[in-house]
């Protein structure tokens, strides 16, 4: 009565299967944490994929829906439970999980409410997962990767946010829109707070090495008679234009999870604006974290890039570091 | 006193031009070489209805670099903009450089592929043969609009129910029938081929298995074909897909029919595997690959079917659309479902209006 998989098939090596190499889990089946999964499928990064959530239903319907599609996919094995077991192992973890900006929102306003949530999240991550980075992404993301930095109890080089490297992206798509060239042809760097109070480094943007601001002294500034100053303000605000008109963001900011995803997995040691532990630097006394260009790699934040700002980039970057830790001093139990 | 005042000429000439000079940024960092009209699109890919499914579906071409335009349309217009704006502020990792959008279907001009995802979805519980007097009528304002601006594209055809809405979509076009082709069972295929490789312990793709007919509750899995390695299943237990099969392997194409209800039950939706097999579909028509598909296309005249009904079959796909059917070698049961699809499927679009 043998059945047909042991007619078709004779095992030659009965040990147990061999333990994932590259697993990552996304924490949190929302828009945000789907994008995540779906760019990183589609890039082929990870040799399994864990999904958690608490939303029992949406978690598993999410689950079967990727593996429904496992034909057009290199990813042998994806997994989903509400039990932190499942994520166990993994390389990389990204944290989407919390509440959203509701329309005019500012992200600051949710802290509390993600702390509480990190709080069950954090150490089940760890327990499961003691050697791997955690990118976050949930917002306020600047503090909240600072507590999640606290919670687990990981050196600060393995955790990281996302930051502003969506920011930056944003800012290199429309400034290079303006200039008739694509995205990745523009370099420039938006740091600091991902949010209301970023700071566009207008020193540094250049095409070919070609400075900008030699070109145009005045850009950025408010004498510019091109208005180079409303770029940046466009990418403030796209956020909330987005969450307007569609109700949230998550394309973009998936795609951005998974470019971060790919330095780290595939020890690329590219540098990315991501939110890091700054104290120490640029004048900043305080335990926050800021986006600066970090050298990503399988170590998480290998090193720091040392910018060369103008005073006044420094002072916004001091006033960021203020406003976060403004806030954090009066976060409870973490 | 001469040189004092050539030196005060040149200081005021250089103050004079830099007062003057108007040149912006751009004109001073790039030169252009060539001023002409900028180039057409060579592989565009439209995207009707920015729901979920087509979201997926753009989502997917755009991260597998299928298309060098990529065109979306809603009549939903604060929502359409805001997932064009999501999309394009992701520019910076995809090769995808334009990236557009407007209720306006001129939008959509000189496409290749127009993937048709736009009507409603099916509620918990709804077959998709329910929807289908509501989804007739949105098409009737879709087609001829996309027939319009790329006369020579392929049609793909995902809105449910599937089968049917490409019949509509064929009719509506005006279009020869190997450009219109139906999203069809190369999901439930692939659903098919996921659920029989995990019980067999290997990956889907080398998991060879096809289901034909209707995309729905009467998709028809050829126990026949089914093979690994060449290794012919139904050879090694002649019961599967029977009742009598005591390893119940019909029970697993039970589960494919099934999967689309049960997602639709647990997340409200689904849209991943749709949007993965659709962005498969295209890889197949843009790339000219010839490469064969289960999708629906037109029937009529094959395994005695006499209606002009859309059911799939495995398909040839290239550039040009479906190039050509395989002629399976199917039992006779299998022949007498798939004209009981055709039946259903005709019963349906004969009472349609206005088609």
């Amino acid at each position: 009565m043998s059945s047909v998989l042991q007619k078709l098939i004779s095992p030659l090596a009965s040990s147990p299967a061999e333990p994932p190499r590259n697993k990552v889990t996304v924490v949190g089946v929302g828009q945000v944490g789907m994008a995540c999964a779906i760019s990183i499928l589609l890039r082929d990064l990870c040799d399994e994929l864990a999904l958690v959530d608490v939303m029992e239903d949406r978690l598993k319907g999410e689950m079967m829906d990727l593996q429904h599609g496992s034909l057009f996919l290199k990813t042998s094995k994806i997994v989903a439970d509400k039990d932190y077991a499942v994520t166990a192992n993994s390389r990389l973890v990204v944290v989407t999980a919390g509440v959203r900006q509701q329309e005019g929102e500012s992200r600051l306003n949710l802290v509390q409410r993600n702390v509480n949530v990190f709080k069950a999240i954090i150490p089940q991550i760890i327990k499961y997962s003691p050697n791997c980075t955690i990118i976050v992404v949930s917002n306020p993301v600047d503090v909240l990767t600072y507590v999640t930095w606290k919670l687990s109890g990981l050196p600060k080089h393995r955790v990281i946010g996302s930051g502003t490297n969506l920011d930056s992206a944003r800012f290199r798509y429309m400034m290079a829109e303006r200039l008739g060239i694509h995205a990745s042809s523009f370099n420039g760097w938006v740091l600091g707070e991902h949010g209301d109070t970023s700071v566009p480094v207008w020193s540094g943007a250049n095409v070919a090495g070609v400075n900008l601001q030699k070109l145009n002294p005045d850009i950025g500034t408010d004498n510019d008679k091109e208005q180079w100053k409303a770029t940046h303000k466009a990418v403030v605000d796209s956020a909330y234009e987005v969450i307007k008109l569609k109700g949230y963001t998550n394309w973009a900011i998936g795609l951005s999870v998974a470019d971060l995803t790919e330095s780290i997995v595939k020890n690329m040691s590219r540098v990315h604006p991501v939110s890091t532990m700054v104290k120490d630097m640029y004048g900043i006394g305080e335990e926050v974290f800021l986006s600066l260009p970090c050298v990503l790699n399988s170590s998480g934040v290998s090193s720091v890039v040392n910018m060369t700002l103008t005073d006044g980039e420094v002072g916004q970057l001091k006033k960021s570091a203020d406003t976060l830790w403004g806030i954090q001093k009066d976060l409870k139990d973490i | 006193m001469l040189i004092t005042c050539w030196y005060l000429y040149l200081a005021a000439r250089s103050i004079a031009k830099q007062s003057l000079n108007m040149t912006s940024m751009l004109q001073k960092l790039i030169t252009p070489l060539f001023s002409g009209p900028p180039e057409p699109p060579r592989n565009k890919v439209t995207v009707v209805g920015v729901g979920q499914v087509g979201m997926a579906c753009a989502v997917s071409i755009l991260l597998r670099e299928l298309a060098d335009e990529l065109a979306l349309v809603d009549v939903m217009e604060d929502k359409l903009k805001g997932e064009m704006m999501d999309l394009q502020h992701g520019s910076l990792f995809l090769k995808t450089p334009k990236i557009v959008a407007d209720k306006d279907y001129s939008v959509t001009a000189n496409s290749r592929i127009v993937v048709v995802t736009a009507g409603v979805r099916q509620q918990e519980g709804e077959s998709r043969l329910n929807l289908v007097q509501r989804n007739v009528n949105i098409f009737k304002h879709i087609v001829p609009q996309i027939v319009r601006y790329s006369p020579d594209c392929t049609i793909i055809v995902v809105s449910n129910p599937v089968d049917v809405l490409t019949y509509v979509t064929w009719k509506l076009s005006g279009f020869p029938q190997h450009r219109v082709i139906g999203s069809g069972t190369n999901l439930d295929s692939a659903r098919f081929r996921f659920l029989m490789a995990e019980k067999l312990g290997i990956h889907c793709s080398s998991f060879n298995g096809w289901i034909l007919g209707e995309h729905g509750d009467t998709s028809v899995p050829v126990w026949s074909g089914t093979n690994v390695a060449g290794v012919n299943l139904q050879t090694l237990n002649p019961d599967i897909g029977t009742d009598c099969d005591n390893e119940n392997w019909m029970e697993t194409h039970k589960m494919v029919v099934d999967s689309a209800y049960e997602v639709i039950k647990l997340k409200g939706y689904t849209n991943w595997a749709i949007g993965l097999s659709v962005a498969d579909l295209t890889e197949s028509l843009i790339r000219n690959m010839n490469r064969i598909h289960p999708v629906s296309t037109m029937v009529k005249g094959m395994y005695g079917i006499s209606e002009e009904v859309y059911l799939s079959l495995p398909c040839v796909l290239n550039s040009g659309g479906v190039a050509s059917v395989i002629n399976m070698t199917l039992t006779d049961e299998e022949v007498a479902q798939l004209q009981a699809s055709a039946n259903t499927l005709w019963d349906i679009q004969k009472d349609l209006q206005d088609v």
